[in-house]
């Protein structure tokens, strides 16, 4: 099997004319080209995938602390909320605070609002 | 072979094979993060919009169960239910979206409310239901009027203990000269107490020897539901109680009769099960008397459809307890309980008006739908309630009553005498419990 690989040739030997320098080097130049161009793009994609990452952990701490009951009034804003029917002469005005929960993900604050009625 | 002996071009074409896969892969990684980006930006707009549906579903069901305007909230109920979805409301400038609320009732009877935040085009709906509870009444008041107290226009009646009216109208109550309440008196919410009580002295205020003042809220006493008689009892026909063969006379089992006459002595008899009776007539006249045989823990409940009459010396359950006979009454017309009658036992009338004519007549607590009641002979050995919101009540000559009445007017003349005891409310709720309703509140169910 040898004997005939060496008779017949190989190949690589017999005929090298296709590595120019110029095709090398054009090679190399779009390699680069495309790498600098894919490599922002990877960058960014995964810069995204952290991000959103980050947000979906952020709104499941956001919705814990909101389904909490809420003791401490520091954080909410006094708001009667008016809702009216159409209709109904007399709306609805339900005395209570907006309790709002923020969070930070790199440059960018999401928030996240509810209105708690007052128990009486 | 060729190919890898011919190898021009091969770089180049590595190159642009690499290259390419390179650009598959950064697309579908650039796919993806943006998918996830937009799913997060989503998640956020999403959750913003539940907690908006939340807040407004919350509101809707707390303003119901607490009624903070002080409001007819079954009127008020009911108008949201006839209304289209409310208008959309912003929860603030800083929240971005709004959101609607619809109330309907469903089929159960409770309050559905619904309600849907919107923030861009992310929708989200809550649902909360929100189940009616009837409420016992309370009362804690001598006389409680829905409209007018008229103590007389002569006389010196009085009432022992609070008296509230729901009256806001100039001279919605009346005091002759010698007439008083040695108690407190409540006017409606929004009443001038110098207008609403008026009198034949210079300051009719000077009749009240308690304090004066307005209700908080409008109260509202309503009818408990009256009950379906029941049907699935053994018909057992026609049934005398006379003198042959020689009384008395026994029941011992449920049953349906289409008459039940008492000329002599029915005893029946109680174990541990209540005692259920059902008639089209209740008669017992002459010297005719219905006693209890009870052994054990159980009622006598008579559902008398059609007649109900005492006459002469006709008893039930003289000597027993007002507690142990439950009577409902579906007839119309008019009850007289006077001369030597005696019924102890509670009653719950229909329709039917009502007229004691003196302390034997009527024993224990009575609810009727009727519109009048007399009372005219003296009731004060028992303590009882009268518990009447459709009727005008009149108190005459000497009549007099302990317990409370509740009553849509009321009116006294000669010398009668109201006096609250409130050990009614140990045994007044008890009758009240089976579909009693002293207005309707809802508690808050589940969330959806």
């Amino acid at each position: 099997m040898v004997v005939f690989l060496m008779k017949k040739g190989f190949g690589n030997e017999t005929n090298n004319e296709g590595f120019t320098l110029v095709e090398v080097l054009i090679a190399l130049a779009i390699l680069l080209v495309i790498s600098f161009a894919l490599l922002a793009l990877f960058a960014n994609s995964y810069r995204n995938i952290e991000i959103s990452g980050q947000k979906n952990k952020e709104l499941y701490i956001i919705q814990q602390k909101l389904e909490q009951p809420i003791n401490s009034d520091k954080t909410s804003i006094e708001k009667n909320l008016t809702i009216s029917f159409p209709g109904v002469e007399q709306p609805i005005k339900m005395p209570g605070r907006i309790h709002r929960e923020k969070a930070k993900i790199q440059d960018k604050e999401i928030s996240i609002s509810v209105f708690i009625p007052d128990q009486y | 072979m060729k190919i890898i002996k011919a190898q021009k071009g091969m770089a180049l074409g590595t190159v642009l094979i690499l290259a390419s896969i390179l650009t598959l892969l950064g697309f579908t990684i650039w796919h993806y993060s943006s998918r996830d980006i937009l799913g997060a930006e989503r998640a956020e707009k999403k959750m913003q919009a539940y907690y908006l549906a939340k807040s407004g579903a919350d509101a809707v069901a707390q303003y119901i169960i607490t009624n903070p305007d002080n409001i007819d909230m079954s009127a008020y109920v009911e108008s949201l239910i006839d209304a289209p979805e409310s208008n959309p409301i912003k929860l603030d400038e800083d929240t971005p979206g709004h959101f609607n609320v619809k109330v309907d009732r469903d089929k159960d009877n409770s309050l559905v409310i619904t309600a849907t935040g919107t923030v861009d085009s992310i929708k989200e709906s809550v649902q909360i239901k929100l189940y009616q509870r009837e409420n016992i009444p309370e009362i804690d008041v001598a006389l409680f009027a829905n409209s007018n107290i008229n103590m007389g226009q002569s006389g010196s009646s009085k009432i022992i203990g609070d008296v509230a009216t729901n009256a806001e109208q100039p001279g919605s109550i009346y005091f002759p000269w010698d007439a008083y309440i040695k108690g407190n008196l409540f006017i409606g919410p929004n009443g001038n107490i110098d207008k609403v009580i008026t009198g034949a002295r210079p300051n009719p205020k000077d009749n009240v020897e308690g304090e004066i003042h307005k209700l908080e809220a409008i109260r509202n006493y309503e009818l408990p539901d009256f009950p379906d008689f029941p049907s699935n009892l053994t018909n057992r026909g026609a049934f005398e109680a006379g003198w042959n063969p020689s009384p008395p006379y026994h029941i011992y089992y449920d049953g349906r009769y289409s008459k039940i006459t008492v000329l002599s002595e029915l005893v029946v008899h109680i174990g541990d099960q209540d005692r259920i009776i059902v008639t089209d007539d209740l008669i017992v006249e002459g010297a005719g008397k219905i006693t209890l045989n009870k052994t054990g823990k159980g009622k006598l409940y008579l559902y008398v459809g059609n007649e109900f009459k005492i006459l002469n010396s006709g008893t039930i359950n003289n000597w027993g307890q007002a507690s142990d006979v439950i009577l409902y009454f579906k007839g119309s017309g008019t009850i007289n309980l006077g001369g030597d009658t005696k019924f102890v036992g509670c009653v719950h009338l229909e329709n039917a008006n009502l007229i004691i004519a003196n302390s034997g007549g009527i024993t224990g607590h009575i609810i009727t739908g009727g519109n009048h009641i007399e009372i005219s002979g003296a009731a004060s050995a028992h303590v009882r309630a009268i518990y009447a919101p459709n009727a005008h009540v009149k108190m005459k000559e000497s009549g007099s009553l302990t317990g409370a009445l509740i009553c849509k007017s009321f009116e006294a003349e000669g010398d009668s005498t109201l006096t609250f005891d409130n050990s009614i409310t140990d045994t007044f709720p008890d009758m009240l419990e089976e579909g009693a309703s002293g207005g309707v509140s809802y508690e808050k169910g589940l969330w959806k």
